[in-house]
């Protein structure tokens, strides 16, 4: 996995705090394929993944999601599903939603 | 008498499933159980990549098939043994079948809204492939499957999508791992409530009308009057042409695919491939779906035709 320039920086931002009450609740993440669908389904409103799959046939394995705070990148996550140490992607989409609750935590206190 | 909640339920003569490879993978688990498959060397990948996943300890053989796409089945299909065959691309698969003692499946994924008397033993498919649905598969024949379990993340991440970015990334999800599952509601709530109809008469009609109006390469196929069109297929004179035009449209908005490059099993196999190939090197596959009318489909043949002036 190739992490494609910006920086994972979290800005606090007191409004969709709704979007944060579902942090975690969901689904549990337990594969780096629900990587993905995970961000995207738990992420709070300002955040967004967007994917950027290769338009080739069978290409199903290559991976390019590109994670943003409202307009800004703040990482880009490029590879190939063979080539990441398993769990990677699962233990990264933990991390970034776990960052984003003690952010918002720590705002609200 | 008892109130119906009493009574066990009604049942229908059709399985769902989530995807058509589901159903397949149904059958060959779990019904047919075949010691050796027989699969058409022009295929769509997900049959051949189901066996590779699934039933790694079955015996694929490969047959081959023809540019006209005739089918060359083997001489005899043992008793263990299962032969699928495919109506590609909406139009009726005539190649005479073999003997047999074993299992026919046929795959109706691209014909399903043609009127065709089927003739295998069990009849599946997948409705993705005309109808714009997130999900489903079929079994045209009566079973109670367990379902495995599953987020079936990939259908709800088309439901979210935007672009055709999210759809190719749910896409991407199917064809990197999969669980036999039910149909989502949504898509079988479309798919009972479709005019079968007129999405064939409309299907029809913009197929002829490019067959009529574009005169670079050939058509491969003429649909009876019984059949439903998949796609337009066209064989163009070289993979370079073939290639370009494709370009060309895509600049125009117009997305055409390539029906199929070859599974690399397939190439492994060492079966007769030449046609597969010839075929994957050739052929354009231009939409006819019924969410487009005659105007679309004049605007592609007007495309076609700047393509082929510009080269000309």
């Amino acid at each position: 996995m190739k992490a494609m320039g910006g920086y994972f920086e979290l800005e606090l931002r007191k409004r969709n705090e709704s979007s944060a009450s579902n942090l975690g609740r969901l689904f549990t993440i337990k594969s780096d394929h629900e990587f993905y669908c995970y961000l995207k389904a738990h992420l709070p409103k300002e955040y967004s993944i967007v994917s950027e799959p290769l338009k080739s046939y069978y290409s199903e394995l290559t991976f390019h999601y590109i994670l943003y705070h409202k307009e800004r990148i703040l990482k880009e996550y490029k590879g190939s599903f063979l080539d990441i140490k398993r769990e990677s992607l699962v233990k990264e989409g933990e991390r970034i939603l776990k960052r984003i609750k003690e952010n918002r935590d720590a705002y609200r206190k | 008498m008892l109130i119906g909640s009493k009574l066990p339920p009604e049942h229908t003569e059709k399985t769902y499933f989530n995807y058509g490879r589901a159903a397949f993978a149904f059958l060959v688990g779990q019904v047919i159980k075949p010691r050796k498959v027989y699969l058409p060397t022009f295929t769509c990948w997900s049959l051949v990549s189901t066996m590779e996943k699934r039933f790694p300890n079955i015996t694929v053989e490969f047959y081959p098939v023809g540019r006209d796409l005739a089918c060359k089945y083997p001489k005899f299909v043992h008793k263990d043994e299962m032969l699928v065959f495919i109506h590609y691309f909406g139009y009726e698969n005539k190649s005479r079948l073999p003997k047999l003692e074993g299992t026919i499946l046929e795959d109706i994924s691209h014909a399903y809204l043609s009127k065709i008397n089927y003739v295998g033993d069990y009849v599946f498919g997948s409705y993705r492939k005309v109808l714009k649905i997130a999900d489903g598969g079929f079994i045209n024949s009566y079973f109670n499957p367990i379902y495995e379990k599953s987020h079936k993340l990939d259908t709800w991440l088309r439901y979210e999508a935007k672009d055709w970015r999210d759809v190719r990334e749910a896409e991407n999800m199917i064809d990197r791992e999969w669980n036999i599952c039910d149909i989502s509601s949504q898509s079988l709530e479309i798919i009972l409530t479709s005019n079968s109809d007129l999405i064939r008469s409309k299907r029809r009609a913009n197929e002829k009308f490019l067959k009529d109006n574009i005169s670079t390469g050939r058509a491969l196929l003429t649909y009876r009057s019984n059949e439903c069109p998949l796609l337009h297929s066209r064989i163009m004179e070289t993979k370079e042409a073939r290639d370009s035009l494709r370009e060309f449209l895509a600049g125009r908005g117009v997305f055409t695919s390539i029906h199929w490059p070859t599974h690399k099993n397939i190439i492994k196999s060492g079966v007769d491939i030449r046609d597969a190939l010839w075929l994957e090197n050739h052929i354009i596959s231009i939409p006819v779906s019924h969410d487009y009318d005659l105007n679309d489909m004049e605007y592609i043949a007007e495309s076609v035709y700047q393509w082929q002036k510009r080269n000309s």
